[in-house]
């Protein structure tokens, strides 16, 4: 079930709202929202809904053993059995074809059968929750978080609809208290904040993302048509649907996360006026970012130690972050790609840092498009041949739509580069903006209506 | 006590007024349900298929007229300047089949899906009306309700009060590729993956799960109807569509047709699963189509299996560049038709008789199949019509009975 879908808007979100405030006790309120993350997960396929069961029983008995035991091995234990469990699952389900396929294409240089592929199907948002029973096992071993004794809590953590299948990754300290204090939420408090973000995701989703990638998809998909300006319109198109998507979708469940008391972090901070690739980093999926650094990077030994260990574990890091995006060579080049930026930068951070800041910002951007081009390309062939026919003039075929993609693109740049974001705003609306979005609201639901709600990108990964 | 100001501040809150404008779009979406359905559909069927009659394909006791339907390819692959406009009128009697009020002797009944109905076609055209005149002898058209299976006709025959005739069973060639008696596969996959790692599980919990499955099955299949049927959807999928002009925004919906270009120069569009090769084998089909044969002869009624070539098939020849790798469209249905017969099953396979016809009918400019439909035409049901005839005729008195005599039931009988 996709946030930008009729069902979602008329059936699931009235009811789970509409019962979990009729709800009073803590416990009934966790165990709600745990059934109604299940429902919502069982859309796509609720045999993976046993998956995820198994993931959270094991996190929560590891807290459990956190709880009851000090002694060093055994927490120890609680730490490695539910993340290698994690991994496998997340191994298995998102990498093996992967391996295989990688293995296979070497194979002529290898004295080894290659099994074929296997039939695995992969379980929408296993990346997401896999990396939040991950954070909450880690956190209660450094003894971050203490852990929580009620399963139910544990479950509405992990399932919880609203960030269930593409994040934000949120830990379980940045909304514990809101857990404790689910059943004390004041429902009117978080009404006008929570449609406000849903609102503005929604639109941003929908009229932006939706209406840019009509135009790029069935472009990208015959690149060596394209003009070098066509190249260039799609891959700009490119870089401002990925994060009114993404971000848009983020906005929604934050929105949803108000609409029952809970706060859940921000995942962009206005990433394209970023002023160099690690300001960037900072700003953009942040709550991946922030996973990265804190449970891989800093244990690598981050940058407490000589420049070329820090280049090395910037770029293992980034390396890693691109896989986790997707099984395929390309995101594990775009990962290297960005690593390589970030030690280029760490290293030549002086220099760079006293050129202007609005070239900073410029470079930073083309750097970014860049990148996206071996994050958008389905191989390097594609990569090649879009890099190709941006960098060296070409003729090409019209775009069919270009007009409407350059507006596209003028309105989505204007709003991502010079407008706040969606965490700068108040919410809080004068009548004639608030008759703005709700306008543009009918209208996100008419176009839900016409062309069907499509996929958020970042439920592939 | 809360002013009237206060009060007003509060409903112009965007927690207040945007979850009242979802809601007020569903009320706007239910509302317009009370419209009538031709007035958001463009071919009649599409309008009598959303709810259909109990046993029958299509909602009984309607006629509706479209003075400007069009074929499903143009309306599919939103290709309005395709669109061969043709005036059509669709009635059906009170067990919701495609049939004129006026009920006279039958002596044959049509089953099948859309090529048997006929989807495109003005009452007047259909195979029904077109066999019942070659054969002389009235045809009911039971199609439509995807009866597939003997008990399901023989619950038609019973209705209509034929005890004794001819059941014939279109079949279009794409559809081939499916058995039609394949048992449904139960899920045994846990978690998705591999047939090794299957879990069997118990009778009880099979039961219980074929329970929910149709449970859920339904309330999707409910939730969809809702969906299709929704005015709003309608509307602005209409709308959508304007903007897909190629010139705006690029067509989304141009993949679920393919254009072709004759040698004459016209254009004609194709479904794509048309294109598709053909590799499997007919050893299934054959199983299920003489079993069906079998099961009806023993309640009196004989069985034509009618197998209708598709477009490509007949017009692949014709194109100017081909549209699909070099493969032999339509050896399905002859290695199909072939082992019917081995079978003693009465079969008609059009593909000869449609390739025999067209070179002169392209010479002058016409066809068997409208070019902005993936079905037939008047003159393709009218050939069909004297093929099925003239093999009912030829094989009276081998495997088959003679024709029941017209009179000797009537489609009114049941009642």
């Amino acid at each position: 079930m996709l946030f930008n879908s009729l069902p979602f808007l008329y059936g699931f979100l009235p009811v789970t709202y509409a019962v979990f405030w009729r709800l009073r006790s803590r416990t009934s309120r966790y165990a709600w929202l745990a059934v109604t993350g299940y429902v919502f997960y069982s859309f796509w396929n609720y045999k993976f809904c046993a998956l995820m069961a198994f993931s959270t029983l094991v996190s929560y008995l590891a807290g459990l053993g956190f709880l009851r035991w000090d002694d060093r091995r055994r927490r120890r234990l609680c730490l490695v059995v539910p993340i290698t469990l994690d991994l496998a699952l997340l191994a298995f389900f998102k990498y093996t074809n992967f391996l295989l396929d990688s293995v296979r294409a070497a194979a002529p240089w290898l004295p080894l059968p290659v099994p074929a592929p296997l039939d695995i199907v992969l379980p929408v948002g296993i990346s997401f929750y896999t990396f939040h029973t991950i954070t909450y096992v880690v956190d209660a071993y450094r003894g971050v978080i203490r852990p929580t004794r009620n399963l139910f809590e544990f479950a509405c953590y992990v399932s919880l609809f609203a960030q269930l299948v593409a994040g934000p990754i949120v830990r379980f300290r940045q909304i514990e208290s809101d857990l404790d204090a689910i059943d004390r939420a004041d429902r009117s408090s978080h009404l006008d904040r929570g449609w406000s973000f849903f609102a503005i995701g929604l639109v941003k989703k929908v009229l932006i993302a939706d209406t840019i990638a009509a135009v790029i998809d069935p472009a990208l998909a015959h690149p060596a048509e394209l003009s070098t300006a066509g190249a260039w319109l799609c891959m700009l198109g490119y870089t401002f649907q990925l994060y009114f998507d993404f971000s848009g979708y983020s906005d929604m469940a934050v929105g949803l996360g108000h609409l029952f008391g809970l706060r859940l972090p921000q995942n962009f901070d206005s990433p394209y006026k970023a002023v160099d690739i690690a300001d960037f980093w900072r700003r953009w999926h942040i709550s991946l970012s922030t996973f990265l650094r804190d449970y891989l990077y800093v244990p690598l030994g981050g940058n407490r130690r000589r420049p070329l260990i820090t280049y090395r574990n910037l770029f293992v890091t980034m390396l890693l972050g691109g896989l986790w995006h997707g099984a395929s060579w390309t995101f594990v080049a775009w990962g290297a790609y960005h690593g390589l930026l970030l030690a280029a930068y760490r290293a030549a951070a002086p220099v760079w840092d006293r050129q202007p800041a609005w070239l900073r910002r410029a470079e930073t951007f083309v750097l970014v498009v860049i990148g996206w081009v071996l994050f958008r390309s389905t191989d390097f062939g594609m990569a090649a041949t879009l890099l190709a026919r941006m960098f060296a003039p070409h003729g090409g075929t019209a775009v069919a739509g270009a007009e409407v993609l350059t507006v596209m693109v003028a309105v989505a740049g204007a709003v991502a580069l010079l407008a706040p974001n969606t965490f700068e705003l108040r919410h809080r609306w004068s009548p004639l903006p608030a008759l703005a979005m709700a306008g543009l609201l009918v209208l996100s639901m008419l176009k839900i209506y016409g062309s069907g709600g499509t996929p958020f990108l970042y439920f592939q990964f | 006590m809360e002013s009237a100001l206060g009060r007003g501040r509060r409903r112009l809150r965007v927690g207040y007024v945007l979850p009242r404008l979802v809601l007020l779009v569903f009320a706007v979406d239910l509302a317009l349900r009370a419209l009538p359905v031709t007035w958001l559909t463009y071919r009649p069927d599409e309008a009598l298929r959303a709810r259909p009659a109990r046993g029958g394909g299509f909602a009984a006791n309607r006629s509706l007229h479209y003075p400007r339907g069009y074929g499903d390819l143009a309306a599919l692959a939103n290709l309005p300047h395709r669109r061969e406009y043709r005036p059509l009128r669709f009635t059906t009697d009170d067990l919701g089949f495609r049939n004129g009020s006026a009920r006279g002797p039958v002596g044959a009944v049509l089953f099948g899906d859309s090529f048997a109905y006929g989807s495109g076609l003005d009452d007047g055209d259909t195979l029904s009306v077109q066999l019942g005149a070659a054969l002389g002898c009235g045809v009911y058209n039971a199609a439509g309700a995807g009866a597939r299976h003997a008990s399901e006709i023989l619950a038609v025959t019973r209705r209509i009060g034929l005890r004794r005739g001819l059941v014939i069973m279109e079949r279009v060639e794409r559809e081939l590729r499916t058995v039609p008696d394949a048992p449904a596969v139960v899920a045994g996959a846990l978690m998705g993956y591999d047939a090794p790692l299957r879990v069997r599980l118990a009778s009880v919990g099979r039961r219980a799960s074929s329970v929910l499955a149709r449970a859920a099955g339904r309330l999707q299949r409910e939730a969809e109807l809702a969906t299709a049927l929704s005015p709003v959807r309608i509307l602005t999928t209409r709308l959508h569509k304007a903007l897909e002009n190629e010139q705006v925004l690029p067509n989304s919906y141009a993949h679920n047709a393919v254009m072709g270009t004759l040698r004459n120069g016209d254009w004609m569009l194709f479904y794509p699963d048309e294109l598709e090769a053909d590799e499997d084998d007919s050893a299934p089909a054959t199983a299920y189509w003489t079993s069906l044969a079998r099961e009806l002869r023993a309640h009196g009624l004989e069985l034509i299996v009618l197998l209708v070539p598709d477009k490509h098939t007949v017009y692949h020849e014709l194109l100017r560049t081909p549209l699909a790798p070099a493969t032999r469209p339509g050896q399905r249905m002859d290695r199909l038709e072939h082992a019917l017969r081995a079978e003693g099953v009465a079969v008609v396979n059009l593909r000869s008789a449609f390739a025999a016809a067209v070179p002169a009918l392209f010479a002058r400019g016409e066809y068997l199949y409208w070019r902005d439909d993936t079905h037939w035409n008047p003159r393709g049901v009218h050939l069909a019509a004297a093929e099925i005839a003239r093999a009912a005729r030829a094989e009276a008195g081998r495997p088959l009975r003679p024709l029941p005599p017209c009179g000797s039931s009537t489609a009114g009988g049941r009642r």
